[in-house]
């Protein structure tokens, strides 16, 4: 029998050896400048230990907290994109049914996109993305591996005055100036489900985080950052979320501005983080208990005993101090407008035998105006970032 | 390739820079892509503990009448996404003179590109400390620029007397 070949003109093994060699030639040619996509990221275990007011201790918690993955990729000189997935708690279980108790649902997860930015770059003065982006409001929001800051847990600023990690589906403009000593962002994003927002803790929960994003409201801001000398940089952010419709007429509030100033000082074995918020709310009606303002500081300074040794690790003892009430002024004003305001301090030792890793031990009282009334904590801390 | 170094509007600029810094009428300028012999990319590697991002250097030999001068590198270091592009000049004793960032492609950050704190580089060789932190100022929020551009330099200081040998065999 004689088969006829089904592909008259086969390609000869010549060809596709040459094919072969080009395609691994390119290959090589593409990774000539490293890599083009890169892999990162970060994460930390902590145990934590608090003694709360009401003097019933309970055993410490041992929590992986973070646990993120970095992935950034360049497409060329212009066009690249970050992302950062971030698993919390450990693990993310849905099950159970609407009867399950809160406490249970508080033992679950979550398993965040926290950016994923497409980005353009046009110059140095211009760049602009798009996805999830990051808004550009303190000093952690945008920047928060634990190397970053001293103490176990982020400070508490940056839960209940800027709701640290603050995402949402929008668009960034980006750029820098003088050689990179200025820095400004600007983010048009969905805005904040204003229903949400609470008197402990501000506008932590009015964060829609990308989830079926309404449009409801807008927010947009602006960030500043310029290096006054080096290792001394002073930033400030204005945002602002606007209503836009109110079509379900669940928001209470029209506008709600925050303004905020952030520092920080890192040269000869010193390290100093001040950062200040005011968050102004604009009410649709004088209801008792909607907020007027709210606000807060902390400062927090640190100095590396190793830097005058020139130790290779830094060794970093601190003190953290905070002072915080996200409604210090609520319609129908009264008690309420103190409810909510705590003092804090931490002390503490970080150390970072690396500069990828640091491992922290603080402790700390919280104040809520009543000494009797006052938490203790102690928490340990590995994080590392890659 | 879209991130070459080799070719384009980046060697246009590294050219111009070049120039700016060695600027007299007898100066002469000879450049190579060299290729970073394996058993010296391997050794100095170790000796900083991250690998070079690139596998050759373009290295531009400044003449002054015929007399070596200095000579310059174009490198790559490795940013959070996009790799950093910069200039290094160093005199025959292997000690850095000149420092720029050519480019710097990263939409966010971009303080490393500071002359106030690059000068922090001049003089160093490789016999110098490369601490960040002790030795080299950090960046408050640029640590991963400031580290990465730290070692690059490192290696191409301890790079300086294998690739002066190149210019010699190839007059």
């Amino acid at each position: 029998m004689h088969f006829k070949s089904s592909n008259p003109n086969p390609l000869p093994l010549k060809a596709l050896a040459q094919i072969f060699a080009m395609s691994v030639a390119i290959a090589v040619h593409a990774n000539e400048d490293g890599p083009k996509t890169q892999l990162g990221g970060y994460g930390e275990l902590h145990l934590n230990y608090v003694r709360p007011d009401t003097g019933h201790s309970e055993s410490p918690v041992l929590d992986f907290h973070r646990f993120v993955l970095f992935f950034g990729h360049s497409f060329n000189d212009q066009w690249s994109l970050k992302a950062e997935l971030e698993l919390e708690h450990n693990v993310v279980e849905i099950s159970g049914s609407q009867n399950d108790s809160v406490f249970e649902l508080k033992k679950s997860g979550y398993l965040p996109l926290e950016q994923a930015i497409l980005s353009y770059k046009h110059n140095d003065y211009l760049s602009v993305g798009a996805g999830v982006v990051l808004v550009p409001a303190g000093m952690l929001n945008t920047d928060h591996e634990p190397p970053l800051f001293l103490t176990v847990e982020r400070p508490l600023y940056h839960n209940r005055i800027i709701p640290t990690t603050w995402f949402g589906n929008g668009i960034i403009v980006s750029g820098n100036a003088l050689e990179g000593a200025l820095r400004y962002q600007g983010v048009l994003t969905e805005g904040l489900n204003s229903s949400k927002i609470s008197a402990k803790e501000g506008l932590r929960s009015a964060r829609q985080k990308g989830l079926y994003a309404s449009t409801a409201s807008v927010l947009a801001g602006m960030r500043l950052d310029y290096d006054v000398l080096l290792g001394l940089t002073l930033g400030a952010s204005y945002h602002q979320d606007q209503l836009m419709d109110n079509i379900s007429g669940t928001r209470p509030y029209n506008r709600i501005s925050l303004v905020e100033l952030h520092t920080r000082y890192a040269a000869h074995g010193l390290r100093f983080t001040g950062e200040w918020a005011y968050v102004g709310y604009d009410a649709l009606q004088n209801t008792s208990g909607l907020l007027k303002s709210g606000g807060g500081w902390y400062s927090e300074l640190g100095y590396n005993v190793g830097h005058p040794l020139n130790w290779n690790a830094q060794v970093i003892p601190f003190f953290h101090l905070s002072q915080i009430n996200p409604s210090s002024q609520v319609h129908g004003g009264g008690s309420a407008e103190q409810a909510n305001e705590v003092f804090l301090w931490k002390v503490g030792l970080s150390v970072l035998p690396i500069h990828q890793v640091a491992l922290k031990a603080d402790y700390g009282i919280t104040s809520k105006g009543d000494p009797s009334k006052d938490d203790y904590e102690f928490n340990l801390g590995v994080g590392y970032q890659f | 390739m879209l991130l070459s170094l080799s070719h384009g509007k980046i060697q246009e600029d590294a050219l111009k820079q070049i120039h700016t810094w060695f600027n007299a009428p007898e100066i002469s300028t000879q450049h190579q892509s060299w290729i970073i012999p394996e058993g010296v990319a391997l050794s100095i590697s170790k000796n900083v503990g991250k690998p070079f991002v690139r596998k050759n250097l373009d290295i531009w030999q400044i003449k002054s009448k015929n007399n070596p001068l200095a000579y310059v590198v174009m490198d790559n270091a490795m940013g959070k996404v996009q790799p950093i592009t910069y200039l290094a000049a160093f005199n025959l004793q292997g000690q850095i003179t000149h420092i720029k960032v050519l480019k710097y492609r990263e939409s966010y950050g971009g303080q490393i590109q500071q002359s106030r704190w690059l000068k922090t580089f001049i003089g160093r060789n490789s016999k110098s400390g490369w601490k960040v932190g002790q030795d080299i100022d950090g960046i408050s929020g640029a640590t991963i620029s400031v580290v990465a551009i730290t070692h690059a330099l490192q290696r191409l200081a301890l790079c300086t007397p294998h690739f002066k040998g190149a210019f010699h065999e190839t007059p």
